[in-house]
This record gives structure tokens, sequence and C-alpha cells, in this order.
């Protein structure tokens, strides 16, 4: 697949093919490969792309990697995510952002930010993506170890870009996860309807009479569903559910 | 012969014959050849061929070029079906038929609508929601429009006499039949306004009421297009069909109770393994194991141990289904030797069944 792409995304018309051709990547080593050349089209070479869902009073991250490993080594055994400022700026604002326009508010957030500077983050870009499960949303970290001049100028010229980007991303993401759910949670075809139907607030009964299975399967199923999925009733299941992108929150 | 699962896979095709019995009939003169080959010679090339005794393919799914020939199968018949239809509409109505052939016609053609409820059937259980608007489709032209919604209630209600489908020991095919379908039709109505009212959805998302709809809209398009004629036929063959599909739902069921705390399984349907017929109906025979497995595809269906067994074929059975008392006296005592077999060993004994059943 990779042979049908140039090496290098020359032109801003390179650079929004490479990116509108994500969706179509079935795996995550692609979708890095693309990436990175993006990224470099950019002038911002490390990127870190999290997608953090929030189920009830649990969060739960996901990183596609495109910096030095060690960052996101030092980042996950400080558990920084707890503390990370760019959460917090995605959670509220939809804008792409200068990392060093967000105020850091704590001593903890600095000792943070003075390690990302050494590991490739010396200046970068914070680019928030947000999806149509509000519990679910994506933020596209890009950083260089140049000054914050060359962030800045790279933000003013390719804004619009990074913001397809990360959404591009977000949508893969999206998309991937529905199989990663169910083949890590060991679901088919039958549990994803019985959340729908839960989803609908139908009941036990009238779930089996609607998917033509006997209600005590269906009852067992539930009870597998909340065990699997950590939760202790249907209707967290349901969230759950949506936030790993296993059934849509449209649907 | 019949065990090899290959030459079986060849034989489905020959459920697109039953259509074209009543055109050949007519072509040969003989408008009643269809309940002929049916109900007379069918039976007795059942005993001649003998009792299917195939496996499903292994590995099956790894041939798509199979896969999508057995897949198609069932499609096919529709398509050749409403065809059928359509012509014999269009000759009831241009041919001056006695009133002894014109019956004659609507019964051939009624039996392939009938074979067409079980092509309905495996089409409505599949994921692709083309197929399940072709089943919507051909129950539409059996005036049957309640037939999906109901046949997943089923399925959650399998031996449950109290939902329907289940006839009791002891009733007649002739109770059962307009009984079923009445039950049929609430149990229909009421999962679909209950899933209405809690999705928020107006009436006319009501998918029984949008195929009861579809059927009138056919009628009117039958009688428009061949006249009275062609009004009598439509009705006729529809009422015919789901006539036939109940009888089959008695023989399929009768007396086989479930109770509350029992969960459905091999033992509350019955099975018969007659080779034509499986490929016939694409194995609705094998009933006890879509029961266990509703989505699993036609062609990967078996026999299934615990199955209790049909003393004769399908065909044969209807006929038998028709007269009460030689039903009874036939199935009655079946029944006792099942409800023995089960208080004795909690299960079907296989030794009992073997004694009692075959």
């Amino acid at each position: 697949m990779g042979s049908r792409f140039p090496d290098k995304v020359e032109s801003l018309e390179d650079a929004n093919t490479r990116i509108s051709w994500i969706g179509g990547y079935e795996t995550e080593a692609e979708v890095e490969a693309a990436a990175r050349q993006i990224v470099e089209h950019f002038g911002l070479p490390s990127f870190v792309f999290g997608t953090l869902f929030r189920s009830g009073d649990r969060e739960h991250y996901r990183y596609l990697v495109g910096c030095v490993p060690q960052w996101c080594y030092l980042y996950d055994q400080n558990k920084w995510y707890a503390i990370d400022p760019f959460i917090d700026y995605a959670l509220k604002n939809t804008s792409p952002v200068l990392a060093s326009d967000i105020p850091l508010s704590s001593p903890g957030q600095e000792r943070m930010m003075a390690q990302a500077a050494e590991y490739g983050f010396r200046s970068g870009v914070v680019v928030p993506a947000h999806s149509n499960a509000a519990i679910r949303i994506g933020i596209l970290y890009l950083g260089s170890n140049e000054d914050q001049q060359h962030a800045r100028e790279s933000l003013l010229r390719h804004r619009n870009l990074m913001r397809a980007f990360a959404l591009e991303l977000l949508e893969w993401w999206d998309a991937n996860l529905r199989d990663w759910g169910l083949e890590n949670l060991s679901l088919d075809e039958l549990d994803l309807e019985l959340l729908l139907k839960a989803k609908e607030h139908a009941t036990a009964e009238e779930a089996a009479c609607e998917l033509g299975v006997t209600l005590s399967r269906v009852k067992s199923r539930y009870e597998r569903l909340t065990r699997k999925l950590e939760v202790s009733n249907k209707r967290d299941a349901v969230e759950k559910a949506v936030a790993l992108g296993l059934i849509s929150a449209l649907d | 012969m019949t065990d090899n699962p290959k030459i079986k896979l060849a034989g489905y095709p020959l459920s697109l014959g039953i259509p074209l019995l009543a055109p050949i009939g007519v072509w040969l003169g003989t408008p009643w050849l269809a309940v002929i080959v049916v109900f007379v010679l069918l039976p007795i090339l059942g005993l001649l061929v003998g009792e299917d005794r195939s496996l499903p393919v292994p590995g099956l799914r790894r041939s798509r070029a199979l896969v999508t020939y057995l897949d198609f199968l069932p499609r096919i018949y529709a398509l050749v079906w409403i065809a059928t239809l359509a012509w014999a509409a269009s000759y009831a109505e241009y041919a001056d038929l006695s009133t002894a052939n014109f019956a004659g016609l609507i019964l051939s053609v009624g039996i392939s609508s009938a074979l067409a409820i079980p092509v309905a059937h495996e089409l409505m259980h599949r994921r692709s929601q083309v197929d399940v608007l072709l089943a919507r489709v051909m129950t539409a032209f059996c005036l049957y429009g309640h037939m999906v919604i109901e046949h997943l209630h089923h399925h959650a209600t399998v031996g449950v006499v109290a939902a329907g489908e289940t006839a009791p020991r002891g009733i007649s095919v002739y109770r059962f039949a307009p009984m079923d379908f009445l039950q049929g039709l609430r149990n229909a109505w009421r999962v679909e306004t209950a899933r209405l009212r809690r999705c928020g959805l107006q009436l006319w998302r009501n998918q029984v009421l949008l195929d009861y709809a579809l059927a009138l809209g056919l009628v009117l398009l039958f009688v428009v297009t061949w006249g009275i004629n062609g009004f009598i036929f439509f009705v006729g063959q529809a009422v015919f069909a789901v006539f036939v599909f109940e009888v089959l739902t008695y023989v399929h069921h009768y007396g086989l109770v479930r109770d509350e705390i029992e969960e459905p399984g091999a033992q509350h349907a019955w099975a018969h393994h007659c080779w034509i017929t499986n490929c016939l109906t694409f194995n609705n025979t094998f009933h006890s194991d879509h029961h266990l497995r509703p989505r699993t595809p036609y062609y990967e269906l078996h026999a299934m141990y615990g199955a209790p067994r049909l003393p004769a074929n399908y065909t044969t059975m209807f006929c038998v289904a028709l007269v009460p008392p030689l039903w009874w006296r036939l199935m009655d005592w079946r029944l006792d030797a099942l409800a023995e077999a089960k208080a004795k060993a909690g299960e079907l004994d296989e030794r009992l069944r073997a004694q009692h059943c075959r």
C-alpha cells in the first residue's frame, strides 16, 4: 500500500491527500507511518495522539506514538495524564493552540513540561478533536526541539490541516475501537444487539422477543456483559459500550 | 447418496422446481400437477431416496463461491416464485378456466407460496437488511405481514403454549391454525408497539402495519392488473399458503411443551430427516437445530441428537394432521413415550426413543 504514496509529503496537496487517506488504513503501523510523514511536513516531527474516554468515574486512554518511546514510558509511570494541562484544555476547547499558551498551574505540570522538552517537545502545538460521543475526545500533541517561534509559524501555516489531521486520526480510532473492543472483550453480535436494546431502554423480556432469544439467555448475557465491561448495571454497560465505540451514540 | 454432503448441495436447487410445477402443469393440461407431485409422488420418492444422513460440508465457509451459490438460492427462489405468481394471475384472468382448473391453479401456486414462507424464514434470520426486506416482501405476498416479527417472538417463547405456535396435546389443527394466526398477530403487535413507544417512534413505523400495508398494496395491484380473477387467485394462494404454514407449525411443535425453568432444546421440535424434503425446504426440517442456532444458515444445520422424530416426512404428516383422529392416534403415544423418558431420566432417553419413536 505504501508504494502508492510518495516517500515524502512535499506540498499542501500531498499533506491533504495523505490525511484524507487515513480512514482507509487497516493497521496502526500504517497510520503511524503516514502520520510521521504528515508531521514532518508541519515541521513538528514528534507527535503523540491520545484518545481519552470517560466511563462513570473512570477514564481510559489510548495512544498512537510518534516520538521517543521513553517519553511515553515516563508519562505513564508518573501518571502525568492525571495532571496533564493539555487534556484539561482539550476537554473544554476545540481550537488548536500553542502548548506554551496553556498556563501551567502546579509544580507537577512544570516538571512534566521540563521532561517533555528533553524528549522532543521543547515547543509544540495542541490540537483537540471531539467525537460524536461527548465522553470521548482526541488530543494531538505536535512537538519539536526548535524554539516557540518555530511552533507558532507552523501553527499559523498549517492550522486547518492540523485540525483535519487530528479529526481523521480520531475517526480512524473510533472505527477501530469497535474491533479492538470486540476482540479484547470477546463479545459477539448478540452482545452488541443486546447493548443496543438496553440503550433503547428495552426490558430483558422485550429484548428477548425482538431478538428471538430466550429470556434466560438474555439475562445471563447481560450479567456476562456487565462483568466483562466491569460495570455494575445495564445502564453503565451501555455508557461504557458507547465510550468504547462498541455501539454508536447515535444508533 | 444421502450421506454425501456434496450431493446435498446439488439437491437444494430442486426447490426451484416447485414454483415451476404450476406452469408446467398448465402446459401439460393438468393444473393440479403440483398437488399430485407434492402430496403423492414426493412421499413415495422420499421413501425411495431415504433419510438424509449427511452432515454439513466441512470448511464450507472457506469457499466463497459455494457460500455465494447457497446464499443466493433462497433469493432466486423468491424471484422465480414472484414471477410465477404474476404469470398465474395473468393466466387466471385471460384463460377461460373451469372452476376445478382454477382451484387447481390456486392450490398449485399456493404450494409454492407455502414453501415461500420457510424460504422467507431463512432470509429473515440473515444479517443483511436486503434479505430481511425480501423476506418481508415475500410474507406480504402471502398476506402474512406479522410473520417476521412474530417469528422472533417465537424463538423467545419456544414451547410456551400461551405464546402460541406450540399446539397443546389434543387440539386439532383446525382449531389451532386460526387461533395461532391471531395469537401471532397479537404477539407481533405487542412487540412492535412496545418498541415504538420505547424508541419514541410514530405509528407508521410499525413493521406489522407496514407489512400489511404492503400486502394490501399487492392485493390492489393484482385487482387493478388482473381483475376479479387476479384478486381471487391472489387471496386464494395466500390463504392456502398461510394455512399450510400453520399446519406445519402444528406438526413441528405439537405437544412439546416447555416448563418455565427449562431451556429450549432439541426436544422442543419434531424433526424428520427425509432427504428430498430437506432439500426442498432448505433444511427447515432440521427445526430443532434451528431453534438452538437461529442465525445459522440452512446449509449448516443438521440433525440433532435428542430431537423427537416424526413418523413420516412433512408432506405425509401434513396430510395426517388434516385428519385429527389419525393424527392423535399416531402422535399422542409418542408424546407419552417422551414424557415417560423425561420423567425417568430427566432428559430424552435414547434407548426409549429408539424403541417408541421410530
